[in-house]
Formats: structure tokens, C-alpha cells, sequence
């Protein structure tokens, strides 16, 4: 009893007796295992708490924040919301997450048979105003650190839409490129082209002397016009006249001569050539001494 | 030679008619003509061939006009010797020593240009070279019933041997066939060496 003693002695009075040396061991892990289960705990509640603050208003059927609790439907004041959340926050949560994180508002249609009653009466009203309600906080928890994420996870674009937006700016590349390049190749035409409009433009130059000379022949069809003018005036003139004297006495008789000075040729070959004009002379001054001598 | 054949038919109507009972018009037809010639234009006979054609002309105006009683009266234009191509120059000057004022010389510049004057002037009778007949004579078709009597001077072009004979008969055949042709008919085809017969008997009252 005194060796118990003394070892009881001799064993330091704080020290954990050597039974309760194993129990320390296990009063060492477990407590460590439990509050480390704990705080995973937590912090997996904390973020489940989270992901679904986000999701509810994906699946807000599953856990429906409280309803003011001054609704309509104030027959019901409680036991719309806590009677009936169905197979509500159990499965709700799984099924969360199964889907995909963005479901829109399309869930919330099969509502009635995920168990839950269809509203009744006027809860129909603060129900969706609930909705809306939600549809309002959500933007609110878009500023959460998840809903940064979600939503940068969101705003990265996935293959297909890279893909897209890259063949898109591809292909604006290649345009502006075939714009840059066909101006280029414009500006490289330049000359050609120059050459092509100075080449047009001598076509158009035979255009426009066709043009020209078409405005020449008008011109001298106005010409013509106005030499016929000119003449059809004189021989009004001499008409008028040729009546005055009619009306004097004996009718005057009208004999025209048409005679032609030949054609543009013949007429510039006559104006090249003397010796016809000179020969014409001669045969001018022969008939009239002719006539003058008959 | 143009001339010579243009000139031809001018120059073989006599120049001795009555200009009482003879109001004579003459039609002369110039391609290039680009205004009419003012009516105391004067051409030269033979101006413009040399350098000194205006001094030259002053001089030798007088005995290179034939008898006429116009030639005296009106001044000269010098600047509007080159203006008017000889050819025009020669008729218009054989044709000032027929009418009786130079305003009843009457140029016209197309083909058919002398129609339009002749329907208004509305002779009793008309003088139509050949040449200016138009194609298969569309020409004087035109004049009938607007003029009294056309005569179509043919056989000027006969000694041009210049234009290719084949499109001469060609074009003189017209005559041949027309059925507008005619004696008393309002076309009568007369040879470019009868008009003066021909102007004689009409003209003259010989008829």
C-alpha cells in the first residue's frame, strides 16, 4: 500500500494516471476528431448555407424563405410554411445538387407535384409576390463571393461559345484583312485603275467626242436649220415682195432653180484645187459673152 | 469638176428673162455652208487663191462679173472671201447675175433641204438638178402638189467621170421608171444640155 503509495507518490499528482494515459490519448483525438468534424461541419453548413441561399431562388419551392407573416393568407398564419415543406429541405438540397446551378424559373412550374400543395386561395398571391420578391434578392446574393464566382464562372465563356465568339472575331479579322487587303489591292490597282479610268476616259473621250460630234452634228443641224431659216426668211421676204408687186399688175411667174455646190468633199476638194474655179471662170465668161453676144 | 456640172445649169439658162413676169429663184445647196451669206455678199471669181485676192478682185471685179445689173452696186467684203467654199462662191455668183436681188439666192445645206423652201415659195416651175432629186426621186415626190411643174435636170453628172458611172445609172434610173414622169406630168426629166431650150420655151413664153 505504501509502494502504492509511493508510486502514487513518487508519480507526480498531476500527471494522468496510466489508465487514463489511453483515455487521454482518446481524450486527445476525439475531442480534435469532433471539433474538427464540427468546424467542417460548420463550414460545409456554411456553405451549403450559401450555395443554397443561391439556388433557392432557382428551386424556391424547396426551402421558401418565410412568408411575411402578415399575408393574405392569414388563415394560414404558420402552417403554410412549416406544415407543408413536403419532402421540402431534404431532397431539395440533393436535388440541388444533381442539377445543373442555373435553372431559371422553370423548376418552380413542377412545384405542385414535387409535393408541394398548389397555393390555396390567397396565398397564391403573397406566393408569388414572394417570387418577386426573390427574384429581387437574387441580384443581392449575386454580390456574394458565390455569386461573384457563379457568375465569373458564368461570364467565362464555354468551348462552344469561345469557339463562336473566336471563329466570330476570325472572321471579322478576315474581313477587315480583305478590306485592308483590297484596299491595298485598290491602291495597287490605282494606276491600273487611273489607267483604266484615263483609258475610260479616252473611251469616254470617244464617247465624248461622239458626244462632241453628235453635238456637232446638232449643232449643225441647228446651223442648218438656221441657214434654212435664213433662207425660208429671205424667200418669205422676196414671196411678200413678189405679191406687193402682184397686186400691182400682171402675176409674176415663180421658177426656182435648185442647183448644189456639191457635197462636203467635193465642195473642200474644190476649195484645195484652183484650177477648176479658174476653168469655171473661163466658162463663165465665155457663156456670157455667149449670152451677151446671142 | 463639180463645179463645171453644178455650174452647168446656171449657166446654161439664159440669162435674158423678164424679171417682170419671171420672179427666179435660185436654191443652191452647200453641205459646209455654216451661215448664210449676208445679202450684199460678193464672191470673188476667182479670190482667195492668191495672197493678194483682195486687191486683186477690187481691180478685176468689173470685168470678171458678166453683165448683170447687180454687180456695180454693192461693196466688197474682203474678210468673207474664205468663208464660203468655191464651189458655193461660183453658183452664187452665177446665180446673182440671174436674179433680180440677192435675197432670192436662197442656200440650203441638206439634201432635201430645198424642199421646205420650195413648198413655201410655190413655184409654177422648178429646176431640179439630178443630183438633187433624192433616192428614186423621194425628193420632187415631195414637190408635187406644192409646185406647178418640176423639171429634173439630168445628164449634168455625164462627163464626171469621177463618180463610178454604175451608181450614176443607178441613181438616174429613178426617172426611167417613176411613174411621175412624164410628158404633162408634173415631172418632166430635161438633159442638162436642153435647159436652156428647155427655159426658153417655158421661161421665155415660148411654149
Amino acid at each position: 500500500m505504501a509502494n502504492d503509495r509511493g508510486q502514487r507518490s513518487r508519480r507526480p499528482l498531476y500527471a494522468p494516471p496510466s489508465s487514463t494515459r489511453q483515455q487521454g490519448t482518446l481524450g486527445y483525438w476525439v475531442p480534435l476528431i469532433t471539433i474538427s468534424t464540427i468546424a467542417i461541419g460548420g463550414l460545409a453548413a456554411w456553405i451549403w448555407s450559401e450555395r443554397s441561399d443561391s439556388e433557392e431562388d432557382d428551386r424556391p419551392h424547396n426551402d421558401r424563405p418565410p412568408r411575411p407573416a402578415t399575408g393574405q393568407g392569414g388563415a394560414y398564419p404558420t402552417q403554410g410554411a412549416q406544415p407543408y415543406p413536403g419532402p421540402g429541405p431534404v431532397p431539395g438540397p440533393q436535388q440541388n445538387v444533381n442539377l445543373p446551378p442555373h435553372e431559371g424559373p422553370l423548376p418552380s412550374q413542377s412545384g405542385g407535384p414535387q409535393g408541394m400543395p398548389p397555393p390555396v386561395g390567397g396565398e397564391a398571391a403573397s406566393y408569388y409576390a414572394g417570387r418577386s420578391t426573390h427574384a429581387q434578392t437574387e441580384q443581392q446574393h449575386d454580390a456574394s463571393w458565390y455569386g461573384q464566382v457563379r457568375g465569373a464562372i458564368r461570364r467565362t465563356p464555354s468551348p462552344q461559345q469561345f469557339f463562336d465568339s473566336a471563329s466570330k472575331q476570325v472572321g471579322a479579322a478576315a474581313a477587315a484583312a480583305g478590306a485592308a487587303l483590297g484596299s491595298i489591292i485598290e491602291e495597287d490597282k490605282d494606276p491600273y485603275y487611273e489607267d483604266d479610268t484615263r483609258r475610260g476616259r479616252v473611251g469616254e473621250g470617244e464617247v465624248f467626242s461622239d458626244h462632241e460630234r453628235w453635238s456637232e452634228e446638232a449643232e449643225e443641224k441647228t446651223r442648218v436649220g438656221a441657214v434654212e431659216a435664213e433662207s425660208g426668211k429671205r424667200a418669205d421676204a422676196a414671196l411678200r415682195s413678189a405679191r406687193d408687186g402682184k397686186g400691182q399688175g400682171k402675176s409674176k411667174r415663180t421658177v426656182a432653180v435648185v442647183v448644189s455646190a456639191g457635197s462636203g468633199n467635193e465642195s473642200a476638194y474644190e476649195q484645195d484645187s484652183t484650177y477648176h474655179s479658174e476653168h469655171a471662170v473661163s466658162l463663165l465668161d465665155s457663156h456670157s459673152n455667149h449670152t451677151s453676144a446671142g | 469638176m463639180q463645179a463645171n456640172n453644178s455650174q452647168s445649169i446656171l449657166s446654161h439658162l439664159p440669162a435674158e428673162h423678164d424679171p417682170n413676169t419671171t420672179d427666179l429663184f435660185v436654191l443652191i445647196h452647200c453641205p459646209t455652208l455654216t451661215s448664210l451669206p449676208p445679202l450684199d455678199y460678193q464672191p470673188l471669181p476667182d479670190a482667195a487663191t492668191s495672197v493678194l485676192g483682195s486687191s486683186y478682185s477690187q481691180i478685176s471685179t468689173p470685168a470678171a462679173t458678166p453683165g448683170s445689173e447687180l454687180q456695180s452696186i454693192s461693196p466688197r467684203i474682203a474678210a468673207s472671201e474664205s468663208s464660203y467654199p468655191k464651189a458655193f462662191d461660183t453658183l452664187y455668183q452665177q446665180a446673182l447675175s440671174l436674179v433680180s436681188h440677192s435675197s432670192r439666192i436662197l442656200p440650203f445645206t441638206t439634201q432635201a433641204g430645198y424642199v421646205q423652201i420650195l413648198k413655201h415659195l410655190a413655184p409654177q416651175l422648178v429646176y431640179v438638178t439630178e443630183e438633187l432629186s433624192g433616192t428614186d426621186g423621194e425628193s420632187v415626190a415631195q414637190l408635187r402638189g406644192w409646185v406647178g411643174m418640176t423639171i429634173v435636170v439630168a445628164g449634168e453628172g455625164l462627163a464626171d467621170t469621177e463618180t463610178e458611172d454604175e451608181g450614176t445609172r443607178e441613181r438616174r434610173r429613178w426617172y426611167e421608171r417613176s411613174s411621175m414622169v412624164g410628158l404633162g406630168k408634173e415631172v418632166e426629166v430635161v438633159d442638162a444640155a436642153r435647159v436652156g431650150e428647155d427655159w426658153g420655151k417655158r421661161v421665155g413664153g415660148r411654149e
